[in-house]
């Protein structure tokens, strides 16, 4: 059975420390016995060296309860592409077949087909039995942003298309005097209305199932963009589980590290009013499961608990 | 030929007249809207072939092949073994 909250993203600048949270995060959830998921969808990826193991595009156990995977939105429209084109040419007039490559050519080289095509994958493992938990280690702030309003955003313009194919059959139906008659099948209109239902379902996973840590650390710029970046996933409804705050000095430092401490006091008071957790700065690599444990236990300790169920409001 | 059938010749008649006035062409309107619909919707989907970036591209590929092939039947209905216009058809 699936709970809620089973969707989970890490998401913030680059390089405060997402992937490996989302790693230790997804290492946490697996200990605590939820069969969990961790993907990441940032072209650079580097999931696979923070498990210091190969990921592709299938997900991979890579422990007990545990698989990851790093997909790709490129990889996503290719393989759709394949598949349409295989159709295409089973079932259409071969003299069409080549204006019908240059079309879809063309739709898969638009600006965005990557992104969708990256929320697609998503909607296909979220959609997928095999995983209680999906933790999903995002690319920075702005694709975040994107991939998560983007249901939003594309369903109203898909049901807009339906529609006008839906009045086009029944004006023709009334032209010709058929209206009335069993509507035959519109494969057409039953893919839109397919695809509708498909974005429509995961914009709704993403309002009741979706919880995003935004990960920062305590400097000022990537404060900013964490501030900016609650107030906008607040408006568009998706719900902020509590701020991972990495690389925080402990006290009682001399020299340097004081002053850069008392720097961070300032930024870490902005702060205030937003549930969060703090993870010291730590020492190691930070790679490989044993060091990722050592992360894990510091975050269950700290109060983000790994089932999915565990109510954070 | 009685008068009923005279009378029944008549609205016959009247009936094929009104059919041709009125009825044809609200059919013809008919179908010149529901044509427009459909070029509606085939420029909405193949937007990137005008220039215009299309920002559901990849949720409508499906629809490519069904509405390239709508295209094809309509120009060989027309009596055109082409389109003219090579990457829209053939």
């Amino acid at each position: 059975m699936l709970l809620s909250s089973a969707l989970r993203f890490f998401g913030g600048k680059g390089g405060v420390g997402k992937t490996t949270l989302a790693a230790a995060f997804g290492l946490l959830a697996a200990g605590e016995g939820t069969r969990t998921l961790v993907v990441s969808t940032d072209p650079a990826h580097s999931l696979g060296d923070a498990l210091a193991t190969p990921l592709g595009e299938r997900p991979r156990q890579v422990a007990d309860r545990l698989w990851a995977a790093e997909v790709s939105g490129e990889a996503q429209a290719g393989k759709r592409l394949e598949e349409i084109t295989r159709d295409a040419e089973r079932t259409l007039p071969r003299e069409v077949l080549p204006a019908v490559r240059t079309h879809l050519r063309r739709a898969v080289g638009s600006p965005g087909t990557v992104e969708s095509a990256l929320l697609d994958r998503l909607i296909e493992l979220t959609e997928s039995a095999e995983w209680e938990l999906l933790v999903v280690d995002s690319a920075p702030t702005g694709h975040m942003l994107r991939l998560l309003t983007l249901p939003a955003l594309l369903t109203p313009w898909i049901e807009g298309l339906a529609q006008q194919r839906r009045s086009a059959r029944d004006v023709d139906r009334m032209a010709t005097g058929a209206l009335g008659s069993a509507a035959e099948a519109d494969p057409l209109l039953d893919r839109l209305q397919e695809r509708r239902a498909r974005m429509e379902r995961m914009a709704q996973r993403l309002r009741t199932d979706a919880l995003v840590h935004l990960v920062l650390v305590p400097e000022r710029l990537p404060l900013a963009e964490t501030l900016r970046t609650a107030g906008t996933l607040t408006e568009s409804g998706v719900r902020l589980g509590p701020m991972i705050v990495n690389r925080v000095l402990p006290e009682g430092e001399a020299g340097l590290l004081a002053r850069r401490r008392r720097q961070q006091e300032e930024v870490l008071g902005q702060l205030e009013g937003y549930r969060q957790v703090r993870v010291p700065l730590l020492a190691g690599a930070l790679t490989g499961q044993a060091e990722l444990a050592a992360l894990a236990e510091l975050l269950a300790a700290a109060g983000l608990p790994g089932t999915p169920g565990a109510d954070l409001r | 030929m009685s008068r009923l059938s005279r009378l029944a010749a008549l609205w016959r008649r009247i009936e094929a007249g009104h059919e041709q006035v009125f009825v044809a062409r609200w059919r013809q309107g008919l179908r010149r809207e529901a044509r427009q619909r459909e070029d509606t919707l085939r420029a909405l989907v193949l937007l990137d072939s005008l220039g215009v970036e299309n920002p559901v591209a990849y949720e409508t590929l499906e629809l490519i092949p069904y509405l390239v092939a709508d295209l094809h039947e309509w120009h060989r209905r027309m009596g055109r073994e082409s389109f003219g216009d090579p990457g829209v058809c053939c």
